[in-house]
């Protein structure tokens, strides 16, 4: 056999190593699927008339065009139980999700923010994964639907998450700590590798991306933005009051497609002061501000408006209007009062015309909370206040919260769908997303 | 075929590995015994083989025609109404024992009306027989066709559901447009096997509960590991054993030595790995049968493994899994001698072998993920995970066949590692057969020092160096005892200990008792005293009052009156659902706080309020089988391999009392560290789960329920020390008692045969009933902990500690007598 020479070997062995790098990278390359297009993403619980939503500690899915929406398992295994963390969809105390689309006919990437609470069964014994002084913190799961496999993307030090915004390979968060309060950072989307932004002694809330920048607002009412590798920090406008939302440190916020919603003077909704839902129903007034002439300064664009949230720029809102409607004999024995805080109408800003106008007009359903807009749909906490006489509302567990729902409602006709009827506090503790 | 029959024979011929297989035989039969007598030792009643058959031909009757049993049916009604009648005047008398005079009474009643019923059907006109030829009841025959038919139900409705998921999650997937998903192309997949498995899938009525098939195939898993090790020992010894023998370099000078020498070592290799699967997998097959029976071969494997997806009968399956196992086998056993024939090394074959054998937890616990130990070696040749379930590999964006992926990748590696080694076996040598054999040989014997010359070229530009020898005898000693391939298996063996101890101490603990431990340690923890007594009673109290429907009742009407708003309302909600959470654990705590006042009572120790599942794991750590393994090891070599040098050692001056001792020295100083070190290593990684082990260091161990016994007022941090000195004493006692046996008997296996019987022995014996075994088992004395409790429970000399002392000491005095001797030995 002829010897190979020292050079020789050595240019084989150089080109063995490059092959192999280049074969052992290949799948990561075919897995980097999103572009790097700067399109921000920000749903938690729309994608393609489908509803994600958590229950107990699933991640469910609902179609909003069927008939009785009934709400199937996300995972895709066949086999699977869905009772423990090996279960793609199973996450503990999911505080919130984010869904990034990979491309038509492609099944999106869902990004869950749960607790770190490590569950499995052994031969039908209960064995946590998690110490006890891990429980309460968090993590973050990422679950790819295209493959109907998920793993776990990393362990957090914060407890919950309560936004998300993708974009260009990045998620960046706004968290809260147990010990330090809110903060915002920044979230590598495949490795999990999270930092803080340093705000000082002061909290801090997200509140979305445009133009480039990623906004948030601090408990002192102050609204900066930061270039997204968040090193660039501007002050870019103080609201000028540090009046703090019902159950939160924080102002309510949007920030998209170049305009700037916040929130002032928020109150309890006039009537509702001595109703036993009266703390949870705050209105306030709304200001849009065009971040490309913030000099022109700030507008008001909804008065005493009691849910509002950006969607394209502009801004849907529902307007404080407390109604009794009766009372209405249930199951248990009791009366119950029926009403609506918002009289079932939800507006909405226009950010070109800078006007405003119904979008649909006593939909029967009112609106306590919003929670995802898309173009078609609004996916809300509604309360029914029309036609309750043909609902069952027979049991005690039922009646306790009959007026609650996760609903949908087309924003062209207001025609309104129930996806979970939240009988017990079940909905809240699977997650709110 | 001439060399393949030679090489068979070689390695047949091999007695160490008819010793191996004897063993790895034995331990697969033992260890199905053993789980089986405790399994059923612990109140599940083992059936009878013989009457598990009677039974089921009774079903397959009933099956075939129902109508000739329908007298029987009546009379089972019947039995079934009188039962139901005798139930149901129990349940009613004890809500008023008074009526019957006492509760006593009462249960008398119920056992005769019992006992009465048993008589008054015990038909048994059938003809059924047990395997003590008695003829089995009709009412016992017939109340096994309603499990049966639940059985068979169940069977079909759980391959129905799994259809159903697929379906749905293809509509899902379609829905969103993307039925060209992995994960619907995979559920379309499993749809449709199933699907096709279901329409062709016929469950007869059968008696399932721990058949011999159901158990074969249960140990199955078990069993792989040991074949796994055979196969290690067999695989690492076929290229390595010309190279210690000093022939490979003449063999491969020679006109056949090459390519031909090699693929016939392959073929017997593959031989020998095929049939020990195939043996042991028939022995541990015939033990169950032999314990449970096996008629019902021919039933369809679902009633076992409910997903299977091949339309198998258990001796089908069976079948199929033993071709399955064998054929990993042979590649597992390619793949170790590839690197045993590339490195020639006895050490480098075993632990690629070990890691072969390990890679299903390492690639559980590396990033590929759990799904990928499937296809991991152990998992092929256990045949049972590949088989017994339709799965799917994602790879590259896509999945495929497991079972396909599996066989294209050890098809793959059994191919690339018979090429490697028959074009390694073709290289022929530049260097004389004759230098080269008589250079390995001097090497082997010591005379010359171990280079890394294998071809004329290395030599003639690289001279091997002359070797450092240990001026002194100790060190001389030392390096003899820790060869290089010894302190290799050392370092494997600390590396297993240390990843047992994490698997041990890090991972398993209930979701409840993580509960608890968080619970008790923020509330109540430390020195029991009255505030914390008081805490838990008023807590109780609170609880109690919190969670009472009276309560409950009256927040509801408040919220619905508004009284109270929606957020009081929630609150008050959440604090039932936290108050529902925490009265078990207060429940608990209260048991543990009677048990410390107790305690205080009794021996007058004052324990602490304190729970931490790792440092009870710390305080009662079993026997660490690698430490032990590692102990005999070392002591097993001391004198083997003196061999034909003793003469030689024992006529030069220093040669008899110097060399004694310092043998005995070097063997002391050894035991002791590694003893040490692998104790220390094990309590580290425990301490390192043990956030409060310091906090509790001071506490008396006594706190903790399951050393109740112990009648010892001494603290958690004296009792670990304790228990390590015990552990040291044992293993030096061992270690001295293996080195005279290695002295006296002068050969390997005889002398790992012994310290097996010495240490093991006794405690398999305790285990199957043996109790007078306990005084001889000494594994209660490795393990430390074990030795006190076992002491405590004894009670021997009306001291706790008593039997421990004594036993230590028993074979402490053993040991020395041993070493004596073989001191006087050496003086002749």
């Amino acid at each position: 056999m002829k010897h190979i020479g020292n050079k020789r070997r050595g240019k084989i062995k150089y080109i063995a190593f490059i092959l192999s790098v280049l074969f052992a990278c290949a799948p990561l390359a075919s897995c980097a699927g999103k572009k790097a297009d700067g399109t921000v993403y920000k749903d938690s619980y729309m994608y393609e008339n489908a509803v994600f939503f958590g229950l107990h500690e699933n991640l469910m899915t609902a179609y909003i065009n069927e008939e009785g929406t009934p709400a199937r398992h996300t995972c895709a295994d066949p086999f699977c139980t869905h009772t423990d963390s090996r279960c793609a969809e199973y996450t503990n105390n999911t505080s919130h999700t984010l869904i990034v689309p990979n491309g038509e006919g492609k099944m999106p990437t869902v990004y869950m923010f749960a607790r770190r609470y490590i569950l499995e069964y052994i031969d039908d014994d209960k064995v946590l994964r998690t110490s006890a002084e891990e429980i309460n913190l968090g993590m973050t799961k990422v679950f790819d639907l295209e493959t109907g496999k998920a793993k776990v993307l990393a362990k957090n030090d914060f407890s919950r998450v309560t936004g998300a915004w993708y974009c260009d390979g990045k998620i960046y968060l706004s968290v809260e700590y147990l010990a330090s309060g809110g903060r915002v950072g920044m979230m590598d989307a495949e490795t999990g590798e999270y930092s803080d932004l340093d705000t000082g002694k002061d909290y801090a809330s997200g509140l979305g991306i445009s133009g480039g920048r990623f906004y948030y607002i601090t408990d002192r009412g102050v609204i900066f933005s930061t270039d997204l590798s968040l090193g660039d920090v501007r002050e870019e406008y103080d609201v000028g009051v540090s009046t703090k939302r019902n159950n939160s440190f924080f102002l309510k916020g949007y920030a998209e497609d170049g305009m700037l919603y916040f929130e002032r003077n928020c109150r309890i909704l006039e009537g509702m002061e001595e109703h036993p839902l009266g703390k949870n129903v705050m209105v306030s007034d709304v200001y849009a501000l065009r971040l490309d002439d913030m000099e022109a300064g700030e507008t008001l664009v909804a008065k005493g408006a009691a849910q509002f949230m950006a969607h394209g720029g502009s801004l849907y809102y529902t307007v404080g209007e407390y109604r009794g409607l009766g009372e209405l004999m249930s199951g248990d024995g009791y009366t119950r009062q029926i009403m609506t805080t918002d009289g079932g109408t939800l507006y909405r800003y226009d950010k070109d015309t800078g006007e405003s106008s119904v979008c649909y007009e006593d939909s029967g359903m009112c609106i306590f909370e919003m929670y995802e807009l898309t173009d078609d749909y609004v996916v809300y906490w509604g309360s029914q206040y029309r036609d309750l006489e043909n609902y069952d509302i027979g049991s005690v567990e039922n009646t306790k919260y009959f007026h609650h729902y996760l609903c949908v409602s087309d924003l062209k006709t207001g025609e309104w769908r129930v996806i979970r009827h939240s009988s017990s506090p079940d909905v809240s503790e699977g997650g709110m997303l | 075929m001439k060399f393949f029959l030679y090489e068979l024979k070689k390695l047949s011929g091999i007695k160490y590995l008819w010793a191996a297989f004897a063993l790895t035989v034995l331990l697969c039969v033992g260890y199905v015994y053993y789980d089986v007598s405790t399994t059923f030792a612990e109140g599940t009643q083992r059936m009878d083989p013989v009457k598990i058959n009677a039974v089921n031909d009774f079903l397959r009757d009933y099956e075939a025609s129902p109508e000739d049993f329908r007298d029987l049916t009546a009379y089972y009604g019947d039995y079934l109404e009188h039962m139901r009648k005798i139930n149901n005047e129990y349940n009613a008398g004890l809500d008023d024992p008074g009526e019957y005079g006492g509760e006593d009474k009462l249960d008398a009643w119920y056992t005769e009306q019992l006992a009465a019923a048993e008589k008054m059907f015990d038909k048994a006109s059938l003809g059924y027989r047990d395997g003590d030829g008695e003829p089995i009841r009709d009412i016992e025959l017939m109340s096994s066709v309603m499990p049966a038919e639940q059985l068979a139900a169940n069977v079909r409705a759980k391959i129905e559901l799994a259809v159903k998921t697929a379906d749905d999650t293809v509509k899902r997937y379609e829905f969103f447009g993307a039925s060209d998903s992995p994960a619907c192309m995979r559920a379309r997949h499993v749809s449709d096997i199933y699907s096709s498995l279901l329409s062709r899938l016929k469950i007869p009525l059968t008696y399932n509960a721990a058949t011999g098939w159901g158990q074969y195939f249960n140990f199955s898993d078990g069993i792989s590991m040991f074949i796994c090790v055979f196969l290690v020992l067999a695989a690492g010894t076929v290229f390595p054993f010309e190279r210690s023998s000093g022939t490979q370099q003449m063999i491969r000078a020679t006109k056949n030595g090459r390519a031909k020498l090699s693929a016939a070592k392959l073929a017997a290799l593959m031989t020998v790995s095929v049939a020990a699967a195939a043996a042991i997998s028939l022995c541990v097959l015939f033990e169950c049968f032999v314990l449970f029976g096996g008629s019902d071969g021919s039933a369809p494997v679902q009633l076992y493994y409910g997903y299977c997806p091949y339309l198998l009968s258990f001796a089908g399956f069976a079948a199929v899994q033993t071709i399955v196992r064998c054929l990993g086998a042979a590649v597992f056993a390619f793949i170790v001698a590839l690197v045993s024939a590339l490195t020639s090394s006895y050490t480098a074959a075993y632990a690629a072998g070990a890691v072969l054998t390990l890679s299903n937890l390492l690639l559980d616990r590396l990033a590929a993920g759990a799904e990928w130990g499937i296809v991991s070696p152990l998992s092929v040749i256990w045949a049972g995970n590949l088989l017994s379930r339709y799965s799917e590999l994602l790879i590259f964006g896509r999945y495929f066949d497991a079972l396909a992926v599996a066989a294209v990748i050890y098809i793959f590696f059994a191919a690339a590692a018979a090429v490697v080694i028959i074009a390694f076996g073709s290289r022929r040598s530049a260097v004389t057969a004759r230098a080269e054999a008589d250079r390995f040989s001097a090497q082997a014997r010591r005379l010359l020092p171990k280079g890394t010359v294998s071809s004329g070229r290395r030599e003639k530009n690289k001279p091997a160096r002359a070797r450092r020898y240990p001026s002194g005898m100790f060190g001389w000693e030392m390096s003899k005892l820790f060869t290089p391939a010894v302190t290799v298996v050392t370092l494997l063996l600390l590396a297993v200990s240390v990843y047992d101890s994490f698997g041990f101490y890090g991972i398993d603990v209930a979701e409840d008792r993580k509960k608890y431990e968080a619970y008790i340690n923020d509330h109540v923890f430390g020195e029991l005293d009255e505030e914390k007594l008081e805490y838990i009673s008023n807590r109780q109290k609170e609880g109690e009052e919190i969670i009472g429907d009276e309560k409950q009742q009256e927040v509801i009407k408040k919220f619905i009156m508004g009284d109270i708003s929606k957020a009081e309302f929630d609150k008050f909600y959440d604090d039932i659902r936290k108050m529902r959470e925490e009265m078990p654990l207060l429940t608990e705590l209260n048991g543990h706080a009677m048990y410390l006042e107790e305690l205080e009572e009794r021996d007058g120790v004052r324990g602490w309020f304190f729970f931490s599942d790792p440092v009870e794991r710390i305080l009662t750590r079993g026997i660490n089988i690698y430490l032990l393994a590692a102990v005999i090891l070392v002591s097993s070599r001391l004198w083997v391999f003196e061999g034909g040098l003793s003469p030689i050692r024992r006529s030069a001056k220093r040669g008899r009392r110097g060399t004694f001792s310092a043998k005995i020295l070097t063997l002391l100083i050894s035991v002791a560290a590694l003893t040490v070190i692998f104790t220390a290593a094990d309590i580290a990684v425990g301490i390192s789960y043990a956030d409060r082990f310091f906090d509790v260091i001071g506490a008396p161990v006594m706190s903790i329920q399951t050393f109740g016994t112990l009648g010892w007022a001494g603290s958690i941090g004296e009792y670990v020390i304790m228990t390590a000195a015990a552990r040291l004493a044992a293993y030096t006692a061992a270690a001295l008692i293996i080195a005279a046996a290695s002295y006296f008997l002068g050969s390997m296996p005889a002398v790992l045969f012994c310290a097996a019987v010495v240490t093991l022995l006794p405690y398999a014996l305790v285990y199957v009933g043996a109790a007078a075994m306990r005084y001889f088992d000494l594994t209660a004395a490795f393990a430390g902990s074990e030795l006190f409790m076992r002491s405590a429970s004894m009670g021997l000399f009306g001291s706790s500690f008593d039997f421990a002392f004594a036993l230590l000491s028993g074979v402490l005095s053993v040991s020395v007598v041993l070493t004596v001797l073989t001191r006087l030995k050496e003086r002749k």
